[in-house]
């Protein structure tokens, strides 16, 4: 009996953080397909998948400058980490290095405001303010995402 | 030819101006490729091409070991574990190899070479590292799972190559500096001193 009571002691805090951490993990994973719908759509046109699209494009830049603006602290709450939850790329390096991260981000947020100014402009402009912003996520993925 | 040559020696033209060539094209572009991927722009278009290069390279390299002169095939230094193993043990003699073309040892860093490199640009051709700048040209014909492994295994084989580098390098060195055979100037001139027993 008090074996069992001490077992749920312990057991308890650890079930109830499973579920919090998961869908933290989840919700982030979704803040990158987002990030994603958007750089494709932008990649897509500027390598000639589809057709230069001045509308789409300025959404979609308008679209990952808002996305920059997002309030990550959330979606990167402690205990989420590749060591603390499966299926998530997220390298405790992240947690270990917030004020790297966050120049990171910075970066990612400026390079979204320079596509945005050029977006609409004509598919040459945009295709030029591309590798800045892909270079961001790039940045980010050799610091921080398992492979 | 000033120096004076040993008996049972002689200077031959081994290696063909295709292999030379080969060689350092090879030289060059798998070095640019490398630098370019680990410190390159962000945009890797650069890479890319240096990629496709190597590519070719690799290409010409496969069909001269199959149909090129003698001493570029790979039936020619294709050797079993006895041979390699007796020449291992002359290694530490220190005195120049008169070996006519890749010794077994040697042969066994071609391959090696040869099968990273193949491994090399096939992970690059369907590696995606998801930043929408730089995507290998066939990464769509596989999925994203693929993608991700495949450029896993692209940035282990950087390393990998590095270190068939190192190794080849201090092999040159330790040829010239410990036996007295000069390896680099053969790559160069095609001409080099080999036993007449052999080859």
């Amino acid at each position: 009996m008090r074996y069992a009571l001490i077992a749920a002691l312990i057991a308890a805090p650890a079930l109830s953080l499973a579920g919090p951490a998961e869908k933290t993990v989840e919700a982030r994973q979704g803040y990158f397909k987002l990030l994603g719908a958007n750089m494709g759509v932008l990649a897509g046109m500027a390598q000639g998948k589809v057709d230069y699209d001045a509308d789409a494009a300025q959404t979609a830049a308008d679209n990952m400058v808002v996305l920059s603006t997002y309030k990550l602290a959330p979606l990167f709450a402690p205990g989420t980490s590749s060591d603390d939850v499966k299926d998530t790329r997220a390298l405790p390096a992240i947690w270990k290095d917030l004020p790297g991260v966050t120049a990171k981000a910075s970066d990612f947020g400026a390079a979204a405001r320079a596509m945005q100014d050029v977006a609409g402009k004509g598919k040459g402009e945009m295709a030029g303010a591309l590798g800045a912003l892909g270079g961001s996520c790039k940045g980010c993925h050799t610091a921080y995402r398992a492979e | 030819m000033t120096k004076q040559i040993p008996e049972g020696v002689s200077q031959v033209k081994l290696w063909d101006v295709g292999t030379r060539l080969f060689h350092w094209s090879l030289v060059i572009c798998v070095c640019s490729a490398w630098f370019l991927g680990k410190f390159g722009p962000n945009i890797m278009t650069l890479h890319f091409y240096f990629g496709y290069a190597v590519i070719a390279l690799l290409v010409f390299r496969i069909v001269w070991g199959l149909f090129g002169p003698a001493p570029a095939r790979f039936s020619h230094f294709l050797f079993g574990p006895a041979a390699t193993l007796r020449y291992a043990k002359t290694l530490k003699n220190p005195t120049p190899s008169y070996w006519p073309g890749h010794n077994p040892i040697g042969a066994l860093s071609v391959f090696a070479m040869l099968a990273a490199l193949i491994v090399q640009v096939s992970t690059g051709l369907f590696a995606d590292p998801d930043d929408y700048i730089n995507v290998g040209p066939l990464a769509d014909m596989v999925s994203s799972e693929a993608n991700r492994s495949a450029t896993k295994l692209h940035h282990q084989m950087a390393l990998l190559i590095a270190v068939f580098v190192v190794l080849h390098v201090a092999a040159i060195a330790f040829y010239k500096r410990y036996k007295g055979e000069n390896l680099v100037t053969p790559m160069l001139t095609g001409w080099k001193l080999v036993r007449k027993d052999k080859g």
